[in-house]
């Protein structure tokens, strides 16, 4: 009986407010008559009833300064809401409510991250209220809702009805409810992923920090206790909505970002996907990062088994190929490389560019297996056509003093002329089979079976090619000017040599029908051996300079294969030398002239070591 | 004759009315039939020159297309037997040069390279037609011939 003043008591068995009571009204009556230096007494007999008496001194005399107020005031203007507020905020502890309102006091300034409810515009964040006591429900309603949405629910149930079908920024819910507690709506919505997130702040009268562990330990997120002030409230329900809002926020540009992040990565691996190039990208250990399918086509495997794995173990092959060489200068140098070549394990011919990068190697691979083919069988017709070609430039050349020697032989068998002029043919045709015998000798040389190095003097190979040529500079009035310096012999196959100056003679004979000149120059320059061939001829046009070379490229009108320098160009690149082509079809000096340089290591080893009676054929 | 030539010919022109009056002493005596031999090689020159005079032709010649254009010129022969591939002036412009001025000298081309083929062919397309012999021919075989273009 003494206890009832205290807040929260309430009377076990009483059969009035079985669920509502809070406790609260009789402590908040003590205390306001307390305030006013006055008393509330009680007397009550079981059964029959209670009377309660309030008594108040008259007068302000008896009351603090500061607790004085006139008349007129705003706080006695005030109706509604606020004055319904200020009363019940009497009754928190000493000192809490100052003379203003409780809504005043939490401006909005100081809630930054809440939209306020005045612009209307953004969406206001919406609170559940969890709570059986009509009377709390209707004071948290209204101190929350001018910056709030507020949905209320009597009980647990109720609550979690409502957060599941329209989940709230925030749950406030007591923790003693009929049907389901505070802890069990807790954990009903943290055991729902689209509830699962909502900060929930539990009030309850159970004071003591064991209580508030044991919500913050149930995942709460904040937990206070009966009696809190307003302000108290309002500064963490803002603080929690503010944040679930920052997480929400964080969480969706986190989201558009992988998004971006996913799409930026499906763009590139489509567009990886779409080249025609295969395409590998290992990192700076060695390990097969990505390859597209492409890649898989080459190889002639599935990609997945091979991701993660090091180049070096999943294809021990590459390693002593100038693959390696390439990728490893790449990775280590920094520098980009290029290089094509046989890669036997798969049979194929394969063009590499590498690009090294920080974090690992780009390597992009064509297979260019039909390309070389066909640049192989390319070059073996071709070989054979210049081969046809010779042959009728030698035919021609043997034809003439064949035609000689019959018409000799049969002069000195019919002729009625003297014994001595009959002798005179004989000697003549002996003379004239000696030329065809040497220039046979010379010219059917150049097909013997070449594919061995030997030791070649280039002087004497000009010269075997322009005695076959001998006929045609002839008759096209052809000069020709040799300035062959003393230069070493040099180590190859003569067959290549033999064709890369008979392609350049031909060449400059059919530029010039109308005679002219041809220079031809070898020379040894900083041991290097430079060959020019020269001549005096139209000239390519500046526009075309860059396709000479090419296969089928030909200025001869109609005559051309247009392969002539073309091969001369894959023999050159063969011996790793270097073709230039330089032409002028000014009037005053029109020509053209077509360099060869061959690097130093093509001077014969054997020359060098001073090995005594090399073979020169 | 030059019904066979046609025929090989195909469609060519008609042949111009070639040693239609030229008159036969003996089956031999070509001597009234004149031949102007051109080629560069003067050896082949000299040794077909002979060849003919002693077969009774009346032969002269000439080492390039220029001394000969100017031979044919004075002396009108009736056969010019001339190399294809020579300086400055090949056989086939040779060729074309004496008909325009001379329709009534044969001309013949004798070569022993492959490629006047090409040469041979770009003046047929321009309706030049010139009968072409091997190089080597046997001289049996050019007597056979020049003595077939007489009769």
């Amino acid at each position: 009986m003494p206890r009832i003043f205290d807040r929260f008591h309430r009377v076990e068995g009483a059969v009035g407010r079985t669920h509502e009571g809070t406790g609260i009204g009789l402590a908040l009556v003590n205390e306001l008559a307390r305030l006013h230096g006055g008393e509330v007494r009680v007397e009550s007999k079981l059964e029959s009833g209670s009377t309660f008496t309030v008594s108040i001194p008259l007068g302000r005399q008896h009351l603090p300064a500061d607790k004085i107020a006139e008349d007129g005031d705003e706080l006695a203007a005030r109706e509604g809401s606020a004055a319904f507020v200020q009363e019940t905020l009497r009754w928190l502890p000493a000192g809490a409510p100052p003379a203003e309102t409780a809504e005043d006091a939490l401006g909005a300034q100081e809630f930054p991250l809440s939209p306020s409810a005045e612009e209307g515009s953004v969406a206001r964040p919406r609170i559940l209220l969890a709570d059986d006591n009509r009377d709390m429900q209707e004071y948290l309603q209204r101190l929350l809702s001018r910056r709030f949405d507020v949905i209320a629910a009597s009980d647990g149930e109720q609550a979690l009805e409502a957060a599941r079908k329209q989940p709230p920024d925030l749950v406030l819910t007591d923790v003693m409810m009929p049907r389901m507690d505070g802890f069990g709506l807790l954990t009903a919505l943290r055991s729902h992923a689209e509830t699962a997130a909502i900060p929930i702040v539990m009030l309850s009268a159970r004071a003591g920090e064991e209580a508030e562990a044991e919500g913050l330990e149930a995942g709460a997120d904040d937990y206070l206790v009966k009696p809190f002030t307003a302000r108290e409230l309002l500064a963490r329900v803002h603080t929690h909505v503010g944040m679930h809002r920052l997480r929400k926020e964080l969480t969706a540009r986190e989201q558009e970002l992988r998004r971006k992040a996913e799409d930026a990565e499906y763009r590139y691996r489509s567009m990886l996907e779409s080249i025609s190039e295969a395409f590998l990208f290992v990192d700076r250990d060695w390990r097969i990062c990505y390859a597209n399918s492409q890649y898989a086509a080459i190889i002639g495997a599935d990609i997945a088994p091979l991701l993660g794995k090091n180049l070096w173990e999943v294809f021990p092959n590459i390693a002593d190929t100038a693959f390696a060489q390439s990728y490893r200068l790449a990775m280590n140098q920094g520098t980009i490389m290029r290089l094509e070549d046989y890669y036997a394990p798969l049979g194929k011919w394969l063009q590499v560019n590498a690009y090294p990068l920080a974090d690992g190697l780009s390597i992009f691979l064509m297979d260019v297996t039909s390309r070389k083919e066909k640049e192989q069988k390319l070059l073996l017709s071709e070989k054979l056509a210049a081969t046809g070609r010779l042959a009728a430039t030698i035919a021609h050349e043997i034809n003439n003093p064949l035609e000689s020697v019959l018409n000799l032989i049969y002069l000195a068998r019919t002729s009625r002329a003297s014994m001595e002029k009959i002798r005179g043919y004989l000697a003549t045709a002996e003379k004239e089979i000696a030329r065809v015998s040497h220039i046979a000798r010379h010219t059917l040389g150049f097909y013997r079976d070449t594919s061995r190095p030997v030791l070649i003097s280039l002087p004497s190979v000009v010269d075997e090619v322009l005695l076959v040529y001998e006929t045609r500079l002839r008759a096209s009035a052809i000069e020709v000017v040799r300035s062959l310096a003393a230069v070493r012999p040099i180590e190859g196959l003569k067959g290549e040599f033999h064709q890369v100056f008979s392609n350049l003679i031909s060449n400059s004979i059919d530029a010039m029908p109308l005679g002219g000149t041809i220079h031809i120059s070898i020379e040894e320059v900083q041991g290097e051996i430079r060959i020019a061939v020269g001549d005096t001829g139209q000239g390519i046009p500046n526009e075309l300079q860059s396709r000479a070379g090419e296969p089928f490229f030909t200025t001869k009108q109609g005559s051309g294969t247009g392969l002539g320098l073309w091969i001369v160009n894959q023999f050159v690149k063969g011996w790793g030398g270097d073709l230039q082509v330089e032409s002028n079809t000014d009037e005053a000096s029109h020509g053209t002239c077509i360099t060869i340089t061959l690097p130093a290591a093509f001077i014969s080893p054997l020359q060098k070591s001073d090995r005594s009676s090399p073979r020169v054929m | 004759m030059f019904d066979r030539l046609a025929q090989r010919f195909g469609d060519q022109p008609p042949a111009p009315p070639l040693l239609r009056d030229i008159r036969m002493e003996s089956d031999d005596d070509y001597s009234r039939i004149s031949v102007l031999v051109v080629d560069d090689e003067p050896l082949i020159a000299d040794t077909l020159a002979d060849i003919l005079q002693e077969h009774g032709f009346e032969a002269r010649k000439a080492n390039s297309a220029e001394e000969a254009m100017e031979i044919a010129l004075r002396a009108r022969p009736d056969i010019v037997l001339t190399d294809v591939l020579m300086p400055r002036m090949s056989g086939v412009e040779l060729g074309i040069r004496i008909r325009a001025q001379l329709p009534g000298t044969q001309i013949i081309l004798i070569s022993g390279q492959a490629s006047t083929a090409g040469i041979l062919q770009k003046a047929q397309d321009e309706g030049n037609w010139f009968e072409l012999l091997p190089k080597p021919i046997h001289p049996d075989e050019l007597i056979a011939r020049l003595k077939g273009l007489a009769n």
